[in-house]
Order: structure tokens, then C-alpha cells, then sequence
């Protein structure tokens, strides 16, 4: 009985992982949804608008001071670095709403993929990376004799070197789940009494 | 020097040392390159 449970939880696995798969890498799908409500952030009269108006309440403050004094300086900084802002805005090919502010396309659609794919993508692996590396440095420490010390007190050398290794996680992770080692086996989760 | 280097390795000391470190990069980051909304892509 345990055993065929058990062989159904790795069937299970098995299918959810390969449908995960296929869904991410072989039913793609074009998601263009239609922005009609949106526009180029270029031609959004909102958006020139927006640029204007932040720069002249720069420009108010700025009549303030006397040219030469260190605040004057500041905002004059600030007006180049709004101007600068609005003009990567419009560059970037980002869509405006009708108020004249960005937005972000989350569609997952690959012309827009700078958008939030990307960073998604690179924030996942990122976390993946620390993660990873914890782990990894929590299974060194606990083959340890003092395996609670080296939690507190950490080995540096170790750590720089795990996590030095620690870039190719994905492939790692993937190596570990095939070979059984990156799950627990079900006898060693403790259960709570039922 | 053992005992002060140990104690630089506590978790709580390194942590803060890190931290300080990830900090410090990501404020370098936005100095250089500021007001990112989107990945730059060339």
C-alpha cells in the first residue's frame, strides 16, 4: 500500500514537472493583448504634459536662489535628470495610460520582454542563487562535527567558495532532482501524530 | 587576531558587513544608472 502511494507521488511529480514544461516551452501562446487604451509614451500629448509640468515646478523653486548658490545647483541637476527620465521614457518605447504615466507590460510577450521577462527572469535567478547557496552551505555544515557552530559561526573561506560555485544553480537543481538527492526521502519528513 | 576574525564571522557581524556590501552596490547601481523601469536593451 505505502509503496504504491509512493509510486504515485512520483508519477505525480513526473507529470506536474513535464507539464510545467510544456506549458512553459512548448505552448506558447502570442498574448498581444491590444493596448487600446495605451500609447507610445512619445506620442502621449499626457506624458509631454507631465514633463513640462514637473519641469517647470523645478524651474518655480528654482527663482528662488541666487544662481550661484549650491541649491540653484541642485535643481538645475534635478531639471537634467528629469528631462534626462523623460526622454529614456520615451525612448524605451514604453506604452502611457491616458493620465500620462508608464506602464509595464507583464503579457510575457517577447517585444516587450525588457519589460518584466527579463528582470523576472533575472530576479529568479538571483534569489535561486542565494538560495541555492544557503543550502548548499547548510548541508556542508551539518557533515560537520560542530554542525550548530558552523550555522552561528559561519566558515567564510567555505561560504566565498559555495557561493562562488553557486551560478550554475539551475543546472545543479536539475542534477540533484534527477538523481533523487534535492528532495528528502518521505521517511525522513517527520509527520506529526494523526 | 583568531578571536576577532571568529568574531567577524558570527552571523550577525557578517550579515551586516553583506548587507552593507549589497547595499552600497545597489545605491552604486542607481547612481550610475538612474530611474531604471525597464531592462536596457541594446
Amino acid at each position: 500500500m505505502k509503496n504504491k502511494i509512493s509510486t504515485l507521488i512520483q508519477k505525480l511529480k513526473t507529470f506536474i514537472c513535464l507539464s510545467f514544461f510544456s506549458i512553459t516551452f512548448f505552448n506558447i501562446q502570442p498574448a498581444n493583448a491590444e493596448f487600446n487604451n495605451l500609447k507610445l509614451c512619445k506620442d502621449s500629448p499626457a506624458f509631454q504634459k507631465r514633463l513640462k509640468s514637473s519641469v517647470k515646478k523645478l524651474e518655480n523653486r528654482l527663482t528662488l536662489y541666487t544662481p550661484e548658490s549650491k541649491e540653484a545647483g541642485y535643481l538645475q541637476k534635478q531639471i537634467e535628470q528629469t528631462k534626462a527620465r523623460f526622454e529614456r521614457y520615451g525612448n524605451a518605447n514604453l506604452l502611457c495610460g491616458k493620465e500620462g504615466l508608464p506602464r509595464i507590460i507583464a503579457t510575457g510577450q517577447w517585444d516587450r520582454a525588457n519589460e518584466f521577462v527579463i528582470p523576472g527572469i533575472i530576479f529568479l535567478y538571483i534569489t535561486g542563487w542565494i538560495g541555492w547557496v544557503g543550502r548548499k552551505y547548510l548541508r556542508y555544515a551539518s557533515t560537520t562535527k560542530n554542525s550548530f557552530e558552523n550555522e552561528i559561526i559561519i566558515n567564510v573561506p567555505v561560504a566565498l567558495t559555495i557561493m562562488n560555485s553557486g551560478f550554475l544553480w539551475p543546472i545543479e537543481a536539475w542534477k540533484e532532482f534527477a538523481s533523487g538527492d534535492l528532495l528528502a526521502p518521505e521517511d525522513e519528513v517527520t509527520k506529526s501524530p494523526r | 587576531m583568531n578571536d576577532f576574525l571568529k568574531y567577524l564571522s558570527t552571523a550577525p557581524v557578517l550579515m551586516t558587513a553583506w548587507l552593507s556590501l549589497t547595499t552600497s552596490f545597489i545605491f552604486f547601481i542607481n547612481f550610475i544608472y538612474p530611474d531604471a523601469l525597464t531592462f536596457p536593451v541594446l
